[in-house]
Formats: C-alpha cells, sequence, structure tokens
C-alpha cells in the first residue's frame, strides 16, 4: 500500500504527463477494460435475458432506425457521387451549348458533331476531347441479334476511341487503344457478354446490330466484338452495354465532322490539361462559336443571334444539368432531402426508443453500483462498464440492422428503381459516418447509467433509499414525447401525399385510358410511317380489337418536340409562339375520347386534313391569344415543315403527363415523320384472343422484331411514380416509427408496472378500483401523447403545404386529416397503455404482495 | 491502525440537522476484533460505513494506517479501500447475474490483479471455503448461509488488512451464524482486523472488546465491563429487541 502511494505522489509532482506515459495509461486502462468487460458482459448478458421483450424492442427500433439511414446514406452517396469515380474528374467536361434565334432559346445538353474535331486538332488546352453519339434513330432500342438470341438494346452509342482516355471504362478483355480504331467494331460490358455468349470467350465474335442512320431504312451488319469491359456503375450519368466505333458511324454520315447543322444530340466530353481554368477554355472556344454561328446561319436561311459553349463539370451533370436531351433524367435534390430527413426522423426515433429503454432498464441496476463500489470498483471503472455495455448492445442492434439491410435495399432498389448496392458501404466516409453514428449512439444510450448510477453513493444504495425510476424522469417524458410527435408528423404526412394522389388520380384528365394496348415502332419506323393506314387496318381485322390509331406519342411519356408556328402563310420566326405538337392520324381524337370544344375533329371525309387542318387544345388556344372559337379559322405556319394550315378544331384540355401540372398549350397535326406508337383499343373480354391475332399481325409486318406491348393504364400509371414512390417510402417509414414508439412505450409501461407492482397492490388493498388505477398510471402518458400531437400537427401542416406547393390541383390539409393522424396515433399510445393497465389492475393485490 | 477524532455525522435539510454519529473518537489497533453494539438507529452502520470509506463523516478526522482518510480525493480512497477493506452484509450483497465464481473474481479485478494470479486466488478462496462445487451456481441457487460463506469468501478474497462486518449473521441461523464467527476468529487469530455490528451478545462474545452507540452517542464506559474473549458470554440467550 505504501508503495502505491508514493508512485501516485511521484505523479502528481511530476506534472503534466508526457504523452508516452499517457498513452501507456491508456493502454493499461483498456487492457484492464477488457478484462472487466468478460466479467460485466456476463452481467450484460443475463440481465438482457431478465428483461427479454425490452431488449429486442430496444435493438428491433434501433437496428431499423439504423437499417433505413444506412439504405438512404447509400442512396444519397450514390446520388452524391455521381461520375466522381473517374480519375481526374475535375478536369473532364460535357460540353453544353445554348442557341438563341428567332424560334426562342434553345439551350441543349449536345453539341455538334465538328466541335470535338476542331478542339481536337487546334485547341491544345484539351488533353483529350471524344463525342458519344446515340444511335440516329432509334437510340432507345437497338434491336442486337446473336444467333437465336436476339434483344433490344438501349445504352448504345457511337464512341470515339479517345473515350477510353477520359472516361474510367476498364477493359476486361481487349485493348482500349486499338478496340474502337476500325469500323464495325464493338465494345461490350460484361454482362451484356454473358448475355449472348454465355460463357463463349466474346474477343473476335460477331453482333449483328440493326441500326438506322436516319436514312428511313434500317441496316443490319455485323459487328465484331473487340473488347470487353467493367458494367458502368449506377453512379455514372453516362451507362453503356455496347460501344460501336465512331468509324462506322462515319461511313454512313460523312459529313459528320463537317456538318454543323445537323441536329441530332452528339454529347462531346473533354479532358483539359493540368492547370487550365474552364474559362479559359470557353475563351479560346468564342471564335470558334462565332464562325459557327455564321455558317449556321447561312445554311438554315435564319439569323441565329447567339451560340454559346459552356464546360459542365462531369461530376455536376447529375444533380445540376437539366437541359433539353439529357441523357439520364437528372437527380432530383429535392428527394435526396425527403428521404434523408424520413430516414434521420427514423433513426431519432429508434435512438430515443433506445437510450429510454437503456434508461429505464439501468434503474435496476443501481443495488449492482452500490455492491460494485464496496468491492472497490471507482466511479470510472463504473462509467466504462456501462459505456461499454451499451456499445455491446449498440453493436447488436448494428448486427441486426446488417442484417435488415440486404431486404431494405432490395425493397428500396424496387421502389426507387434504383441499382444501388452495398458496395458504397465500403467507401471510406461512409464506414466513418457508421462509425460515428456508433459510437455516438452507443455513447449516449450508456450516458445515462455511466453518469448517472455511477454517482451513487454506495451508502444510498445499500440503505436501499434509491428507488428506481425515480431519475430521469423529465428526460425520459421528453423522449416519449419526441417519439410520438415525431410519428404523428409521418403519419399526417403520409395522409396527405396518399390523399393528394388519390385526389389527383380521381381528376377527370380528358381522354380515356381503359383498355388501351401500346404498340411501339422501335424498328423499320420508316416502313410504319410509310405504310401506317394499312398496317393499322391490318390490326383492326383482329378480333377485339375495336378501334386503332397512330400518334408521335402516347400518355405518360414525356416529350419535348414543338412547334414554332407564325400567323399567317408565310414563316419568319419573328413573332413565332411555340405550342407542344402531337402528330397524330384521323382517329387519334375519337379513339382517346378526347372531347371537342369548338368546331371540329379531323375527319377523312372534309377531304385533305393531312395538308391543311390543325387542332389545338384551349391551353394552346389561349397561347396563340385566341378563344377557342376565333381560333377556329385561323391560319398557322409551322417552322417544322414550313406548311400553312388551318385550325379547325379546338379540344377541351387534356392531361397526358397527369394533373402534377397545368394542361400544355398543344397543337396536333396529321404530320407522318414523328409517328412512333400504335394504339390499339381492346375489348376487356377478349384480351387474351386480342392479343394473340395482335401477335401474329405483328409478325407479318414486323418480321424478326420482337414483339413487345404495354397496356395504357399501366405505363401511364408511371407518370405519379416520383409521388408514389415517396407515399410508399413514406408509409414504411412512418409504419415503422409508429410501430417502434408503440412498441417502446409499451415495453416502458410493462417495466414501470413491474417495478411498480407492489404498490399498485397496496393500493388495490387500500381500496382503489381498476379504473382508478388504470386512471393513475395512464394519465401522465395521456397528457405526453397529447402534446405531441400540439407539436407535430403545425410542422406537418407547415412540411406537407410546402410539398403541395408544386402541384397544380391539390387538396386543402384539414382538420380531418390533422385529425385522424392524431386520433389514430392517439388510440395506438392508449392502447399500449391500457393493455397494460388493465393487466395490472386485475392481478389479485395478495399475489403481489407476496411475492416480495 | 484506526484512528478517529471527533467524528460527527449529521443530515441537514432546510431546516434541520439530524445527528447520527456525535463526536465519536476511537482506535482500533491492528488485529484488533471490535464489536459495535446499540439499539436500532443508533448509527452503528453508519458508522462502520465511514471507516470503510463508503461515506464520509460531516466533521471529524479519520486517520488509516496513519494516512489522513478525511483529506484524500475519491479516486484515492477508492484505492485505499480497494487494497485493505473486505466488507461483508446482514444481506449479503452478492451480485445476482454473476455466478460463485465471478462474484469472487470481481474485487481482484477492481484491484486489477494479474489474471493468473486472479485465478490461484480464486481457486484458493473456493477450496478454502468449501464451495468448489457451487462455483458456476448464482446466488439464487444457494442457501443463504452458503450465500454468506460467498460473500466473505469475497471479502477476503483481496486478503484485506481489515473487514468491516454489518450484522453478518443477521439473516442466518444460529448454527450457520456459528460458522461464520469461528471464521471470524479464526481469520482474527491469523491477524486480520475485524469489526463487526451486530445485536448479539453471542457474537459480540467473540470479540476483544465491544463498543456500544445510543443515539449517536458512544458510550466509552462499558468497554472494560465486557468479557474479552470469552465463548461462554455468546450462549445466553439473546436479549436484544428491534425497533425504536
Ligand atoms: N440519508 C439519511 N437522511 C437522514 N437520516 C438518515 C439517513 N440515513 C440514515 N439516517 C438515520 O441515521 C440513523 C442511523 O442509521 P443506521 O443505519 O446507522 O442505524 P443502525 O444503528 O445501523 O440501525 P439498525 O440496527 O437498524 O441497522 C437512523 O436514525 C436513520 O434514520
Ligand atoms: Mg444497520
Amino acid at each position: 500500500m505504501m508503495n502505491r502511494k508514493t508512485a501516485d505522489h511521484a505523479n502528481d509532482r511530476t506534472g503534466p504527463r508526457s504523452l508516452g506515459s499517457r498513452l501507456a495509461s491508456l493502454g493499461r486502462r483498456g487492457y484492464w477494460q477488457m478484462l472487466m468487460l468478460k466479467n460485466t458482459l456476463g452481467i450484460t448478458l443475463r440481465s438482457l435475458m431478465k428483461n427479454k421483450g425490452i431488449f429486442l424492442i430496444k435493438v428491433f427500433g434501433l437496428a431499423a432506425g439504423i437499417a433505413c439511414s444506412m439504405v438512404v446514406i447509400l442512396y444519397v452517396v450514390n446520388e452524391l457521387t455521381y461520375d466522381t469515380y473517374h480519375p481526374d474528374h475535375e478536369r473532364i467536361f460535357r460540353i453544353a451549348c445554348r442557341r438563341v434565334h428567332d424560334g426562342g432559346d434553345f439551350p441543349n445538353a449536345s453539341t455538334q458533331g465538328p466541335l470535338a474535331a476542331v478542339i481536337r486538332e487546334e485547341l491544345s488546352q484539351a488533353e483529350n476531347v471524344a463525342r458519344m453519339i446515340p444511335p440516329l434513330e432509334n437510340a432507345k432500342h437497338v434491336l442486337v441479334v446473336q444467333g437465336e438470341r436476339r434483344f433490344f438494346e438501349k445504352r448504345v452509342w457511337f464512341a470515339d476511341p479517345d473515350i477510353f482516355n477520359i472516361l474510367s471504362i476498364p477493359f476486361v478483355e481487349g485493348n482500349a487503344g486499338a478496340a474502337l480504331a476500325r469500323p464495325k467494331t464493338v465494345v461490350i460490358s460484361e454482362s451484356t457478354a454473358r448475355k449472348y455468349f454465355a460463357g463463349l470467350p466474346p474477343l473476335g465474335r460477331r453482333l449483328t446490330i440493326e441500326l438506322d442512320y436516319d436514312t428511313g431504312a434500317a441496316v443490319i451488319e455485323d459487328f465484331e466484338v473487340t473488347g470487353v469491359v467493367r458494367d458502368a456503375p449506377a453512379n455514372t450519368h453516362l451507362k453503356y452495354d455496347m460501344l460501336l466505333s465512331m468509324a462506322t458511324l462515319l461511313a454512313y454520315v460523312p459529313t459528320l465532322n463537317q456538318d454543323w447543322g445537323e441536329y441530332h444530340p452528339k454529347y462531346t466530353y473533354v479532358k483539359l490539361r493540368r492547370h487550365v481554368a474552364p474559362s479559359a477554355f470557353t475563351e479560346q472556344l468564342r471564335p470558334y462559336s462565332e464562325r459557327i454561328r455564321q455558317a449556321f446561319a447561312r445554311r438554315a436561311g435564319s439569323a441565329m443571334y447567339k451560340l454559346d459553349f459552356s464546360l459542365q463539370p462531369l461530376a455536376s451533370l447529375h444533380m445540376g444539368s437539366n437541359l433539353p436531351d439529357e441523357i439520364e433524367p437528372p437527380g432530383n435534390i429535392l428527394y435526396v432531402y425527403i428521404y434523408s430527413f424520413a430516414a434521420l426522423l427514423i433513426l431519432l426515433i429508434g435512438a430515443s426508443n433506445f437510450v429510454n429503454l437503456s434508461a429505464t432498464l439501468s434503474t435496476t441496476r443501481s443495488r449492482e453500483v452500490g455492491i460494485r463500489k464496496t468491492l472497490g470498483g471507482s466511479r470510472g471503472d463504473l462509467v466504462w462498464q456501462f459505456l461499454g455495455e451499451s456499445l455491446v448492445i449498440t453493436l447488436f442492434a448494428f448486427l441486426a440492422a446488417f442484417a435488415f439491410l440486404s431486404l431494405l435495399l432490395r425493397f428500396f432498389n424496387r421502389m426507387a428503381g434504383t441499382a444501388i448496392d452495398f458496395q458504397a458501404l465500403g467507401q471510406p466516409l461512409v464506414l466513418a459516418m457508421l462509425l460515428a453514428l456508433f459510437l455516438l449512439l452507443g455513447i449516449s444510450a450508456g450516458l445515462y447509467p455511466a453518469l448517472v448510477l455511477s454517482r451513487f453513493q454506495p451508502v444510498s444504495v445499500l440503505k436501499n433509499q434509491v428507488f428506481p425510476g425515480m431519475h430521469g424522469h423529465a428526460a425520459q417524458r421528453l423522449l416519449i414525447l419526441g417519439q410520438f410527435a415525431i410519428a404523428i408528423f409521418l403519419v399526417v404526412c403520409t395522409l396527405v401525399v396518399f390523399r393528394q394522389l388519390t385526389f389527383i388520380k380521381g381528376k377527370a384528365l380528358g381522354f380515356d385510358r381503359e383498355q388501351k394496348l401500346i404498340l411501339e415502332i422501335k424498328s423499320n419506323q420508316g416502313y410504319f410511317r410509310r405504310n401506317y393506314e394499312a398496317i393499322k387496318s391490318d390490326f383492326l381485322k383482329a378480333p377485339g380489337i375495336s378501334a386503332a390509331t397512330v400518334s408521335s406519342t402516347v400518355p405518360g411519356e414525356t416529350f419535348s418536340g414543338g412547334y414554332s408556328l407564325q400567323k399567317g402563310s408565310s414563316f419568319s420566326i419573328l413573332n413565332s409562339k411555340r405550342l407542344k405538337i402531337i402528330t397524330v392520324d384521323h382517329d387519334f381524337i375519337p379513339t382517346y375520347g378526347i372531347r371537342m370544344t369548338a368546331g371540329r375533329a379531323f375527319q377523312r371525309a372534309s377531304g385533305n386534313d393531312e395538308q391543311s387542318a390543325y387542332i389545338v387544345n384551349e391551353a394552346g388556344a389561349r397561347e396563340l391569344g385566341l378563344t377557342p372559337e376565333r381560333a377556329l379559322g385561323t391560319q398557322w405556319t409551322a417552322h417544322y415543315h414550313r406548311k400553312t394550315k388551318t385550325i379547325v378544331g379546338v379540344t377541351a384540355d387534356f392531361h397526358f403527363l397527369g394533373m402534377k401540372n397545368e394542361a400544355e398549350p398543344l397543337i396536333l397535326d396529321i404530320e407522318k415523320s414523328l409517328l412512333r406508337v400504335m394504339t390499339l383499343s381492346l375489348d376487356a373480354r377478349r384480351v387474351s384472343q386480342a392479343l394473340a391475332a395482335v401477335k401474329e399481325t405483328w409478325r407479318r409486318h414486323f418480321p424478326g422484331v420482337p414483339f413487345e406491348y404495354s397496356f395504357l393504364d399501366e405505363a401511364f400509371g408511371r407518370v405519379y411514380q416520383y409521388e408514389e414512390r415517396m407515399g410508399r417510402l413514406l408509409g414504411l417509414v412512418s409504419g415503422l416509427g409508429i410501430a417502434i414508439a408503440f412498441l417502446g412505450l409499451y415495453g416502458m409501461i410493462a417495466f414501470t408496472m413491474r417495478m411498480r407492482r407492489k404498490e399498485i397492490g397496496i393500493r388495490r388493498v387500500l381500496g382503489a378500483t381498476s379504473a382508478a388505477i388504470a386512471l393513475l398510471l395512464t394519465r401522465q402518458f395521456v397528457t405526453l401523447v397529447f402534446l405531441a400531437g400540439f407539436l407535430a400537427v403545425p410542422m406537418a401542416w407547415m412540411a406537407t403545404t410546402l410539398w403541395l406547393q408544386g402541384f397544380a390541383y391539390r387538396i386543402q390539409p384539414g382538420f380531418p386529416v390533422f385529425a385522424f393522424a392524431f386520433l389514430a396515433t392517439f388510440a395506438i399510445a392508449m392502447a399500449a397503455v391500457l393493455l397494460q393497465a388493465l393487466r395490472s389492475a386485475r392481478d389479485n393485490p395478495v399475489d403481489a404482495l407476496r411475492s416480495e | 491502525m484506526i484512528r478517529l477524532m471527533g467524528i460527527t455525522k449529521y443530515y441537514a435539510n432546510a431546516f434541520i440537522k439530524t445527528f447520527v454519529l456525535r463526536n465519536i473518537d476511537l482506535s482500533v489497533k491492528e488485529g484488533e476484533f471490535l464489536t459495535i453494539m446499540g439499539p436500532s438507529g443508533a448509527g452503528k452502520s453508519t458508522l462502520l460505513y465511514i471507516l470503510g470509506m463508503l461515506d464520509e463523516a460531516s466533521e471529524g478526522e479519520y486517520f488509516f494506517c496513519g494516512q489522513a482518510v478525511h483529506g484524500l480525493s475519491e479516486k484515492k480512497r477508492t484505492q485505499l479501500h480497494q487494497q485493505n477493506i473486505g466488507f461483508v452484509f446482514q444481506s449479503y450483497h452478492l451480485i445476482d447475474e454473476l455466478t460463485v465464481c465471478e462474484n469472487l473474481e470481481t474485487p481482484l479485478l477492481y484491484k486489477k490483479v494479474k489474471p493468473d494470479e486472479r485465478k490461484s486466488l480464486v481457486a484458493d478462496a473456493l477450496d478454502r471455503f468449501r464451495i468448489v462445487a457451487k462455483k458456476d451456481l448464482f446466488p439464487s441457487q444457494l442457501s443463504g448461509g452458503q450465500q454468506q460463506l460467498v460473500a466473505v469468501a469475497r471479502a477476503l478474497i483481496i486478503q484485506p488488512k481489515l473487514i468491516l462486518a454489518d450484522e453478518p449473521t443477521g439473516n442466518l441461523n444460529s448454527q450457520q451464524g456459528e460458522e461464520i464467527m469461528e471464521l471470524f476468529r479464526k481469520l482474527n487469530a491469523e491477524g486480520t482486523t475485524i469489526i463487526q455490528v451486530t445485536h448479539s451478545e453471542k457474537n459480540a462474545a467473540y470479540s476483544d472488546r465491544v463498543i456500544h452507540l445510543l443515539d449517536g452517542w458512544m458510550n466509552n464506559k462499558e468497554e472494560a465491563a465486557i468479557p474479552v474473549k470469552n465463548p461462554e458470554a455468546g450462549k445466553r440467550k439473546k436479549n436484544h429487541s428491534e425497533g425504536t
């Protein structure tokens, strides 16, 4: 003992200790903590077993919260790290252009074909430049055949070989330098290789690919596989399955490198040399854009006021760029926020539940604290013990969360239409976040016992002067309040989202979408456009098909094409008005059941509607500055085909893109060149028979083209997919939230009851009625849930009002929604309380007293 | 070994001070066996806790082996207590969730005894108290006497200089009680200082000296009147009464 004492004094005298000795003492401390852990872990596990129910509730709640937030972390990381995996991505840019001329202001994600050639030859500040060009006509549906296997491919590009020097597209087989040098060579992704060659070595094998080079006729050719690359990850805006050599395209479109006026999208990627400022490079491009502007003006015969090129940083494209002709629908930061917020809320519920129940349970440990102190345990020892225990339990929750995760991730991917995998979990940032979360939760759950219990004087504990559940009550009430406030908030949000969805879905769309079969013509479009009347009448012969029409778009598809219109019979782009265009045939309006407000629909009987008639919708008439009646008979010339036609009818507004927005100004025109979809009206009673016959007819007209169809109401359902996803996510989150809050409350009350069993017994003996006891036990919680409601409802009102602003037609979430959400949550909480109260009130008081 | 000078303990609230111990002067020599007696509420346990450094006196000085306990920090006090003092309680105070074996090793862990040494100490204690067969049982699976035996074994395992026992036989039948007292006598003979609180004259008779507490006052006059180490005295009927 004396030795020890002197040693301590020596320590005190040396003043601030050196880092070495600090570390050594920390190490020693760690060693002893490890030894202690075995002892205390025994306790942890056994006391858990004593309170299995509460333990499970605790861990389940936290695990659910953690799993939700991990999924969202993965989602957010995926969204925010788009294209950051390319080495030197800070130096890589996509070039966007903006044209201003009489027709309007046209920014675009793509550029002209020759730009890349100019940069490569004349601008030394670019280290590399390469184009990615989607196949010209049938960009989204390239038919690929290999023996018996034939599929439509969507992610097909013509690529300049230099793309491999700009983007990270690692080769598994073949050689990046040579792979795309010759015409008719193709580099495919690993999964594509598996799909077509099923394990055979793909290099040197052939794929038959059908392409349409804007000549109106499809060309079918054999491509040699010269390379296999890794699959594109989920977080790139430029996903690919097949890269065709640019030389192939050049053979068909020889003017590719010279023609500045050709309008198909061509995406140009440039990698600048080190230390070249993007602005300096844009400056260098300016003289070229001036040259191009003049050339374009000459060619198009109209004035072009402005042509700008701008550099878009690669990593900013997904979240930051929403130009016409984007390759992928851009990410929506709103959903990143909403999903993060929802995950944060569920994590908060789970964590506060965890902390709360930990504190509740720990009150049973005060006796142990007293004993340990009499056995020589210091306060520090006990603090470490409780923190250690809490970390161990948190670890359980994390392990459970990982088990949950795969399930949840699959659900999320299906729901959000993403392809996120676990890989991102390995990223240092994510790992650091998880570790921080782990420590934060473990420590905050252990904090109450660590700080409060460890301070107990052994004497008072041994003298039974500490009553379990006395401490921390205010904090615990606050936590329960928080949990229920969040739960009510989530329920209100979910209800509002679903009510809004039901509302807009129930509103009249202005067209008929039942029993419509959609056939998209992805191949042989030229044949289709020339012969659509004959093809239609063939399909009409099929049993169960009552009507057929062809058009450039169908409900549920976003489309951006429009006509610039000039009043009168000559076209000058000055003062033109722009309406979105749907090209149709004579049968479109009756087949879709669109109502006419004024004038007439297209009629074959009237002779020459193809050449002389337009129809607009009411919004379109408004856009032209006319009432429906006055619009009739007015003449307009379209920039697109320079034809002058007369408005013969005005339709009521119809919402092809759902009721999120007001009806768009539209013009309908019978114009072959844009037709690509056929709609067939089906007899509901003969669907399978009709389908078989339709397939037969398809075979005859489009031999070798896979028969793919969809039903309009299904396809149209996707119009609200973002809102529906969010609704489902909110539903899941609020369901989980309520479940956790309910279980937490239930567990806590069950525990309190057990601790107060004797008191309740005595009260009963003294004559209290069951009702009086139930009231005694529930009063506190009733107040809490009420308070939670008062907190949550205004916040939910604000959040949902904000969200509803995004809709042209929206509900007014009123008293009923809030009252319902509140009452539902309240009822659930009361169920937890009453179940317990009744049970303990029914207990025979004598049993309770005897058991002590 | 122990010297108390003017130890006073009171609980104060806004208006009144409740005195539990008043101006206690006491010294205990190394190897002594001391009994504290007195009616319920007299302050016996309080005095014992102060001696055991679990509680602090409101006033007065306490020297343990020449070291001023009243001036030590909590950390130092814990160390002093952890190295030197073993406790035995009337209600055993074993940790319910730990086995006999784990209960025994807990004080060694706090004392930071090396694992191999710890194992041999635990094995020795199990042997010595003949509870080897019980080593993996939990307290609830033992009889009261067995639990107290474990509690004593646990108090002794750190080889304390001082054992403090608060009514160690209070919950035991007379035969179990005697066993414990015999054990104390043996330990005392081996040189351990023992201070016990008891209501039983019989148990008091095992000790060298008895002090009496009454309402917090120590009655020193009676010290001499008690026969020293006279087991016969223990055979007299218990004559204390509970309650105040
Ligand atoms: N925290 C406290 N506040 C006020 N008074 C207290 C407190 N703790 C103990 N006391 C009082 O101190 C007095 C002495 O208590 P102590 O436990 O030391 O008595 P005791 O002699 O051991 O009695 P018993 O024989 O019943 O064990 C009692 O009157 C008790 O009411
Ligand atoms: Mg006592």
